[in-house]
């Protein structure tokens, strides 16, 4: 935030300019029917005046127009006005739909694309918030502030050029103000936006405190000090106005000069115009419709003031869009010419693997081992030693910076990794509901095999679960859904796997959490699994490696040793050290 | 209107500031409106003095052109300055008051609903309240305030002039927000139903990337969201459509009253009922009057989410709320539960079963069991979050052989020091976090602490030390180094009795050595008593006495040698890499 170049700066708003095409049009049609209505205006101000000018000096001679005509006219002007105002604002808001939709599928295929590590890195519940508040704060930078920079260009200058042939003084007043309000705009702004910078933090963090003191409000109550902290929002708020005043003084001050100027000059322009109008130098109507229009010369500016805060949400929120967007991915996504296939049974070898993670020291190093066929593998280690890297690794998700993983001899890369996991399940220590039907979560499509469903969830052991549900596989689950205990979760999850039979299931130990019946029912299953298939676990307990193939012990990056539980007894190292018996 | 008034009274302080800020928006509105009506009467005069070539008074309108000029700006910038000082002032007021009333109901009343949610919403509704004045109350009272004088205006000249704006400010003012209101009712409920649905699916997927990438769904995901996203923005469209349509309607009301009004002086006109000066004030008067109104459907717009928001807020601090009676200081002694059976409020399976356990004073008591065993419960129940003595539960609690219940709960917080799982670290600098357990921590100590779980050589390393910022705004630590400050927190508290629940959850095996042999070593030499729940079997052997549970009833309870060649459970859980 502080040190922001004026290159990224340039950056950034290159690419919301950049954005518009993706409203097809909608956000120009939006600007032109603005500003056209804009035009209308002048015409609307001197019919008005031209219709007060027949009414009141109607005695004198006779109008080339009958009143009637005129409001006819100015009738149908204003109709006009009225639909082009009514479309003008269905199509900026429109446009801007279009637009964020389509940065938001693009931000969405990105994250995708650059997968699970980046997530991680990331934080996903700070990407929901950028995908979902961020992309909608844009919503007022294209449909508020765009058009009124067109509109900031287009009416003032329609203005003059209407006013200078009848009224050069009036015309000099108004273009002489005219530089000065975005002169003002400009050196108030710098000084805002240097201030704002400056409070900025400051501002941020009184404002998360207010949140944080609700979320923390238990554990402050056991610190007993609940009631010395709810004192202190008393104190903070009140710190929290000041600072945020001290900002919008200087806002207030530049709509201030740029009321004064508006004021002023229409002020002078009246003046003005009365004492031509005694001198008899111009006529009645024309000097009506100047003093008309002046308001209207200033009102695009002042509109543009109250959008300078749609400017800045959208900028700030357009610097994170553009980082997720431009981040580099792993390997460049070669062409997938030549689609691979995979076929069961599978061998997945991983030969001197590296990988770390940016700006860090190596998570994995020098990684040399296989999985084959069938059976249960074991992963095993402390909380960081990369047992869950490597199985990124094997999975596709993070590519090693030298070495490589091959899956039947073939190596793993970003353009076959969907072809490999189309051949793989994987469920997580605490396994994900989705919003939708029990059905769609099994499947985790819209359409499914209803035979299918019930004998996975049967599998799974939740039969007699299923069998309470009023609505049956079609209950709505997740967070709006039917609560689900966690042990359900873990037996959902395994109800997806069944589902899907992958020739690969990948799992980080599912049954940490769980109870005992629960973990015995999930390691039995997982073990059945196992004799005809390839499963890959990261272990946290003795009776999920007793029986495996292979069992890896992973030590800070490194494989320490490897072999059967017996193997491993035997050597009496890390493995045999954690066991009990 | 009950909510609406209750407000009203909360914000009594502020009125004065409140209703000077408002003044001054009506008399910045008046000498607008007056501006250009004057403005256009004064050329007028001058036309008919320049025709009729009388000398005409043009010292007094132009001067008062000016004032009004001045007027206008200069209020206006009071006007702005004055009021939103008043809104700050009724923020902090309001926030403060809120809290207030909060704090004796958390977390009591979290079971009720799913807690993220109930705190997203608290905050959500005092969030709402913060333009309460400014967007609702002031364009209304400035509404209720200048239309009669702008009516009375208007009457000097003509009756049915002023009858007939007054009716077209009411439409534009009232009227049409309504009908707006009411055809977008329905939609704005699907509005916020599909948001919340959006919000759901992109939280939900995101944090589950790599189950949609391995299944093969991410595709059909983003096709999901980007379904959502269309329906969510057709129904906002149609919502922009309504709103859009009520802008052109406004609009036509302002034009054709203006032209309107012109046809009902004509005839006045004609019979010199009133001159030329004024039928043009007039009409330029009527063109600017909606301003006075121009806020308003905002105004009617906020004002059912706004007293929405309030009457939530006011039906959670008007719930009952958990009487602390206790009144007896806590006595360094036992902890004892006796046949303790409990049940949440409103809930009709125990949470906890005939527990019967004690904590001698310098015991070190472990708790083992799979999650949902009621762990946390027994823990909650010791802090006094909720009564032990209340309908169904039966059995005791006691310390020092005093009954939980009439025990001061801030003698029992002093006394018992917990780190829970759900601890939560502020967005504060390190220091402030340390002094949330003790308000007078010495440097000496804050130092100390932190060395002992580990933290103070990367404490040290950071730039600014003790006062690093933590949270969103500052620094982000790791999981790990969030559960070893929250560990230093407890070591700084001066209790007889530490709780910790999972410590050393997610720590490497160096870490998780260092500080768990500080804390042992804490407890030995300080003389206090530990419970310690865990899942993992590290450092069991050192504990006096082992708790084995299972859904909310004690299975098992001995030292590890009598347990590790009984208990089952208690065999797996030492098998742990």
């Amino acid at each position: 935030m502080k040190d922001k170049t004026e290159q990224q700066k340039k950056q950034v708003n290159g690419w919301l300019k950049a954005q518009k095409k993706h409203a097809h049009g909608r956000l120009s049609r939006a600007i032109a029917l603005g500003s056209l209505s804009g035009l209308l205006m002048i015409l609307q101000t001197a019919i008005l005046a031209y219709l007060i000018d027949i009414v009141i000096f109607s005695s004198e001679e006779e109008p080339i127009f009958t009143l009637t005509q005129v409001s006819f006219v100015l009738v149908a002007v204003i109709f006009i006005r009225a639909v082009f105002g009514y479309f003008s604002e269905c199509y900026s808001r429109r446009g801007a739909m279009l637009i964020k939709a389509n940065i938001r599928s693009r931000l969405l295929h990105r994250l995708f694309q650059l997968g699970p590590s980046y997530t991680q890195t990331k934080g996903s519940a700070k990407l929901a918030s950028l995908l979902n508040q961020g992309i909608d704060s844009l919503e007022d930078y294209f449909a508020g502030y765009l058009p009124v920079i067109a509109y900031c260009a287009v009416i003032p200058f329609a203005i003059l050029i209407a006013v200078f042939p009848i009224d050069w003084q009036s015309g000099l007043i108004l273009l002489f103000t005219a530089p000065m309000v975005p002169f003002f705009m400009i050196l108030i702004g710098h000084k805002a936006q240097r201030l704002n910078q400056e409070h900025w933090t400051k501002l941020q963090r009184m404002s998360s405190h207010f949140l944080d003191i609700i979320q923390g409000l238990t554990q402050l109550k056991i610190f007993n000090a609940s009631r010395r902290e709810i004192a202190a929002v008393k104190t903070i708020s009140d710190d929290y106005g000041d600072e945020t005043m001290g900002i919008l003084k200087i806002a207030f001050l530049s709509s201030f000069v740029l009321e004064f100027l508006a004021s002023i000059s229409i002020a002078l322009v009246a003046v003005v115009l009365g004492f031509r109008l005694y001198y008899g130098d111009v006529d009645y109507v024309f000097a009506l419709w100047v003093l008309l229009l002046a308001p209207e010369f200033y009102l695009p500016f002042r509109q543009l003031g109250t959008q300078y805060h749609a400017k800045m949400a959208g900028v700030t929120a357009a610097e994170d869009l553009v980082e997720v967007l431009n981040q580099a991915q792993t390997k460049s996504q070669d062409q997938q010419n030549n689609r691979p296939e995979f076929g069961s049974p599978f061998t997945v070898d991983i030969e001197q693997a590296n990988f770390a993670y940016p700006d860090r020291t190596n998570a994995l190093t020098h990684i040399n081992t296989s999985f084959a066929e069938q059976g249960l593998y074991a992963v095993i280690g402390d909380s960081g030693s990369g047992k869950s890297t490597l199985i990124d690794m094997v999975l596709g998700f993070v590519q090693p910076n030298s070495g490589q993983v091959l899956i039947n001899h073939v190596p793993l890369r970003s353009d076959n990794r969907d072809a490999w996991l189309q051949h793989c399940g994987w469920i997580a220590q605490q396994a994900e509901v989705f919003h939708g039907s029990l059905a769609f979560n099994v499947a985790l499509s819209e359409t499914y095999d209803n035979d299918l469903v019930h004998e996975a969830l049967t599998k799974a052991g939740l039969a007699e679960y299923l069998s309470s549900l009023e609505g049956g596989i079609e209950t709505q689950v997740g967070e709006s859904g039917a609560g689900l205990s966690g042990g359900q979760v873990q037996r959902l999850a395994l109800a997806r796997v069944f589902y899907h039979q992958p020739d690969v299931l990948i799992l980080d130990e599912p049954t940490s959490h769980l109870d005992q019946q629960t973990e015995q029912l999930i390691t039995e299953s997982i073990n059945a699994y196992a004799k005809d298939h390839l499963v890959i676990v990261i272990a946290h307990r003795l009776h999920t490696v007793i029986n495996a193939k292979n069992i890896i012990v992973l030590e800070q990056g490194q494989i320490i040793e490897s072999g059967t539980h017996q193997e491993l007894l035997a050597q009496n190292n890390y493995y045999a050290k954690q066991i009990n018996i | 209107m009950k909510v609406f008034f209750r407000l009203i009274k909360l914000l009594k302080p502020q009125l004065p500031l409140m209703l000077l800020g408002a003044l001054l928006s009506v008399i910045t509105v008046l000498a607008n409106i007056s501006l250009l009506a004057i403005s256009g009467w004064f050329i007028t005069l001058m036309a008919i003095g320049g025709i009729t070539g009388i000398t005409v008074n043009y010292f007094t309108p132009a001067a008062i052109i000016r004032f009004l000029a001045i007027v206008r700006t200069a209020g206006r910038y009071a006007e702005r300055m004055l009021t939103h000082r008043a809104t700050f002032n009724a923020l902090a007021h309001m926030r403060h008051y809120f809290y207030q009333q909060l704090e004796p109901l958390l977390p009591y009343y979290q079971m009720d609903l799913r807690s993220g949610d109930l705190l997203a919403r608290l905050q959500q509704d005092i969030d709402n309240l913060d333009n309460f004045y400014l967007r609702v109350l002031l364009p209304i009272f400035v509404a209720l305030i200048s239309v009669p004088i702008v009516c009375y205006a208007l009457a000097l000249f003509s009756i049915t002039v002023a009858w007939f704006m007054l009716s077209a400010l009411l439409i534009v003012a009232i009227v049409l927000p309504m009908m707006s209101y009411f055809s977008s009712k329905k939609l704005a409920k699907e509005k916020t139903r599909l948001e919340s649905h959006l919000t759901e699916t992109l939280v939900n997927g995101i944090s589950a990337v790599k189950t949609l990438l391995v299944y093969q769904v991410a595709i059909s995901y983003q096709r999901s969201i980007a379904s959502i996203t269309q329906q969510y923005y057709d129904i906002r469209y149609k919502l922009v459509k309504i709103n859009a349509a009520l802008n052109a309607l406004i609009f036509l009301f302002i034009h054709l009253s203006a032209l309107a009004c012109l046809f009902i002086l004509l005839p006045k006109l004609a019979t010199g009922e009133i001159d030329s000066k004024s039928l043009v004030a007039i009409i330029l008067l009527v063109l600017v009057s909606f301003e006075t109104v121009s806020s308003m459907p905002l105004a009617l717009q906020l004002l059912p989410q706004s007293l929405a928001s309030a009457a939530r807020l006011f039906a959670i601090i008007d719930k009952d709320k958990p009487i602390d009676v206790g009144s007896r200081e806590v006595q360094q002694g036992d902890i004892q539960f006796d046949k303790f059976t409990f049940y949440y409020p409103e809930q009709s399976k125990a949470s906890l079963t005939d527990i019967t356990l004690s904590i001698k004073v310098a015991e070190k008591v472990a708790i083992v069991g799979a999650s949902g065993a009621g762990k946390s419960t027994l823990i909650n129940l010791l802090m006094g979050f909720w009564p032990t003595k209340n309908g169904v539960n039966t059995g005791s609690i006691s310390i020092a052989e005093h009954e939980l219940s009439q025990l001061k709960q801030v003698s029992l917080r002093e006394n018992i020091a917990l780190m829970s799982q759900q601890g939560h670290i502020f967005d504060a600098s390190i220091a402030d976090n340390l002094r949330l357990a003790k308000h007078d921590v010495t440097n000496e100590e804050m130092r100390n602490a932190c060395k002992q779980v580990n933290l103070l050589e990367f404490i040290e390393s950071l730039p600014n030390g003790f006062n690093t910022w933590l949270g969103s705004t500052g620094i982000g630590l790791s999981g790990g180094q969030i559960q070893r400050l929250q560990m230093a927190q407890v070591f700084i508290r001066s209790a007889q009795v530490l709780v910790l629940d999972e410590p050393t959850k997610g720590l490497d095996r160096n870490n998780e050595k260092i500080v768990m042999n500080s804390l042992l070593t804490h407890v030995e030499q300080q003389h206090k008593s530990l419970l310690l729940i865990t899942h993992k079997p590290f450092m069991l052997e050192k504990m006096d006495k082992i708790i084995v549970m299972e859904q909310g009833r004690i299975i098992a309870q001995g030292s590890h040698n009598e347990l590790i060649n009984t208990n089952d459970y208690y065999q797996k859980l030492l098998n742990y890499f």
